[in-house]
């Protein structure tokens, strides 16, 4: 029992899951926004990255610029290597930019923010961040904590 | 004791041969040359039977599952003040899990017994036979569109499962729990990646396709004809259909998600 | 007499098992071109199988089977396909396809193996409903009709592409003597009219004998006898003798084999 009926309806079903893949795409995993592929990659060094994971945001001012794309031990330092890419539209980043490792609300992701300074060379594609702040590890700041309280008694 | 050892012989045997029966039905419907090239209208038709009558299903379980994981997910997440992650919490269980999985088994206990029943109803009826005698091959012909269009029905069933479940997510949460709208869409799409969850959801609806419309299509097409044999059939359509989800999730899960 | 007409479909020591179950044990037996035969015999003889064997449906597990010269069992799939073209077959359901008018179903064949217009086609299944007497029932829906009539529709669908043989499977099961009647007309006047060699499986044996030219009776494995219904009634071999009077005992025995009934009690 063929019928144009039938025909429209099939039309329409896949229709519908058109849209609901647009809407996906753009409302639900925010396509749209992270659109442009246009990066370049930089390297921050940190003593301690734990919690750090690989897509963390990358943040300055508050304002999503880049990803972390890749995490690395460099044992020549015996330190931790984050791969970066920052959006080309965020260029002006001084070469004394800083990088520190922030916690995103009470259960949140770790996330790098980066603070810019006062050099008047930009980083460019391939450079190194040494200015940084390692992630708060929890033992380590009871560890300090207890520290500070004996030695106040 | 030999006796034993030789019934779990059998067994195992008469499972191969099964399985690979089922390959063989398999390859001839997807693979087999065709006389007339794609039969456009018996595909259209199936799509119709398979995806079309199943969307009512479908929309309903979705909206409802967005709203339970909506108000779940609120009453746990307020415990640590983090309501905001609302949005990413129903966005990521959705398109990565319960979209795709949920939307299977639904599509096994309706679409997959459907077909089974239908299949082997023409093989009671000798349909197939004549089919085969009138020099037309049935597996081209009554299992290829049926395959075909399970495969392409469950994935769009899927993303409209999906979009339904985030808006009935939205629905308790934005509308009715009062978390701020902005922040639940603007967490949801910062965590939820268009190609690592909801292309990595799709491609699983995908192979869910292809395994419980392979499963029903050989049930149907291997029955014992008589209406005992029919029935025994949809049976075991949607309960392999539904363990081979749920293993396959497990295992695409860990394949795509675990190395991350 | 019936030794001496050109054999259409020669079987000759045919062994068929199903499962473990032998069927056959060494069967031969041939079918006249242009004349009608009628496979009869008690049920589960095998009758139905042997029309599965001819149309290639099953295979032997030795022995060879001819139709028109052709050994069927080892023909490739492309030419079985086109030697099925050449047959038509009646199924005892009829398998009409449920979901298609009388008209589509007779269609059906056509569309699929010719590439005739569409004026054409209508021409020529409005012919073959004609010949079967259902033509003012070309647009009704299968589950419309009585049991008889399908079987007619199915009928008319095998003889759509105009093929030399026929085979009928159990075609009287469950018909009123009317249809029957008209059943029966219509195998004669078809085998008559469109020149086909026929085979009517049945266990219907009064009706059937009465329009069949040549005759096989499968029983216990092999074929208890071939040749013409008069012959056949002449015959003075008891099994067939049991066959024709429908006697409850005789060499098809009354009771499942047991131990004496002494013995148990």
């Amino acid at each position: 029992m063929y019928s144009r009926r039938l025909e429209i309806s099939v039309g329409g079903f896949v229709l519908f899951g058109a849209l609901c893949l647009a809407f996906l795409a753009l409302e639900v995993s925010g396509l749209a926004q992270t659109r442009s592929t246009e990066t370049y990659q930089i390297s921050a060094r940190f003593d301690n990255v734990a919690g750090l994971t690989a897509r963390a945001k990358v943040s300055a001012a508050g304002v999503t610029v880049g990803r972390v794309i890749g995490i690395r031990y460099d044992d020549k330092t015996a330190a931790a290597l984050v791969d970066i890419e920052i959006n080309d539209q965020f260029a002006t980043f001084s070469a004394d930019t800083s990088a520190s490792i922030f916690t995103a609300g009470l259960l949140g992701e770790k996330y790098i923010g980066l603070a810019t300074g006062a050099d008047t060379v930009f980083l460019k594609d391939g450079d190194v961040i040494y200015d940084t702040q390692s992630s708060i590890v929890l033992e380590e700041l009871i560890g300090k904590f207890l520290l500070n309280m004996g030695s106040n008694k | 004791m030999l006796g034993y050892l030789q019934r779990i012989g059998l067994a195992a045997l008469s499972q191969l041969s099964n399985l690979g029966r089922a390959g063989l039905i398999l390859a001839q419907a997807v693979f087999g040359r065709s006389r007339a090239g794609i039969h456009w209208h018996l595909l259209i038709h199936q799509v119709y039977a398979v995806g079309v009558l199943s969307l009512s299903i479908i929309i309903v379980s979705g909206l409802f599952i967005g709203m339970v994981l909506g108000l779940q997910g609120y009453t746990i997440l307020v415990n640590y003040g983090s309501e905001q992650a609302l949005g990413q919490m129903v966005a990521l269980s959705l398109t990565r899990e319960l979209g795709p999985v949920v939307t299977a088994l639904l599509f096994a206990g309706r679409a997959g017994s459907a077909l089974t029943a239908e299949i082997g109803l023409m093989k009671v009826t000798e349909q197939l036979a004549s089919l085969e005698m009138m020099g037309i091959d049935p597996l081209r012909r009554v299992v290829a569109p049926r395959f075909w269009a399970g495969v392409i029905s469950l994935p769009i069933l899927s993303l409209i499962f999906v979009s339904v479940g985030c808006l009935g997510g939205a629905l308790v949460g934005v509308s009715w729990l009062g978390i701020d709208s902005g922040s639940f869409w603007a967490n949801m799409q910062a965590s939820v990646s268009f190609y690592d969850d909801v292309v990595n959801g799709m491609i699983k609806s995908v192979i869910f396709a292809l395994v419980v419309t392979w499963i029903a299509v050989y049930q149907g097409f291997d029955l014992v004809p008589t209406s005992e044999g029919i029935a025994r059939a949809t049976t075991r359509t949607v309960v392999y259909a539904s363990l081979a989800i749920l293993g396959l999730d497990f295992f695409l899960t860990a394949v795509m998600f675990g190395g991350i | 007499m019936s030794e001496l007409l050109d054999p259409f479909i020669t079987v000759e020591n045919v062994v068929f098992r199903r499962e473990r179950r032998l069927i056959y044990d060494g069967i031969s037996a041939h079918v006249p071109r242009g004349k009608i035969t009628a496979i009869v015999g008690p049920s589960g003889a095998g009758k139905t199988t042997l029309l599965r064997l001819i149309g290639g449906q099953l295979i032997p597990g030795s022995g060879d089977i001819k139709v028109d010269g052709l050994s069927v069992n080892q023909l490739k799939r492309k030419q079985l396909f086109e030697l099925r073209k050449r047959m038509g077959v009646l199924f005892q359901s009829g398998a009409l396809f449920g979901e298609l008018s009388v008209f589509d179903n007779v269609a059906f064949p056509l569309r699929v193996h010719t590439e005739l217009d569409d004026d054409l086609i209508r021409l020529v299944v409005l012919m073959k409903l004609e010949a079967v007497g259902l033509r003012g029932a070309f647009d009704l829906m299968p589950y419309e009709l009585s049991g008889g009539m399908q079987r007619r529709v199915a009928l008319a669908r095998a003889i759509a592409l105009d093929p030399e043989m026929i085979m009928y499977d159990e075609p009287f099961v469950g018909q009123d003597p009317i249809g029957l009647g008209v059943l029966l007309a219509l195998v004669k006047r078809l085998n008559q009219a469109l020149d086909l060699t026929s085979i009517v499986v049945s266990h219907d044996l009064k009706e059937t004998l009465s329009i069949a030219d040549h005759v096989i009776m499968m029983a216990n494995r092999v074929v208890a006898f071939e040749g013409t219904p008069q012959a056949m009634r002449g015959s003075e071999d008891r099994l067939v003798q049991q066959f024709l009077n429908g006697s409850p005992d005789g060499p098809v025995s009354f009771h499942y084999s047991a131990p004496p009934l002494l013995e148990v009690v």
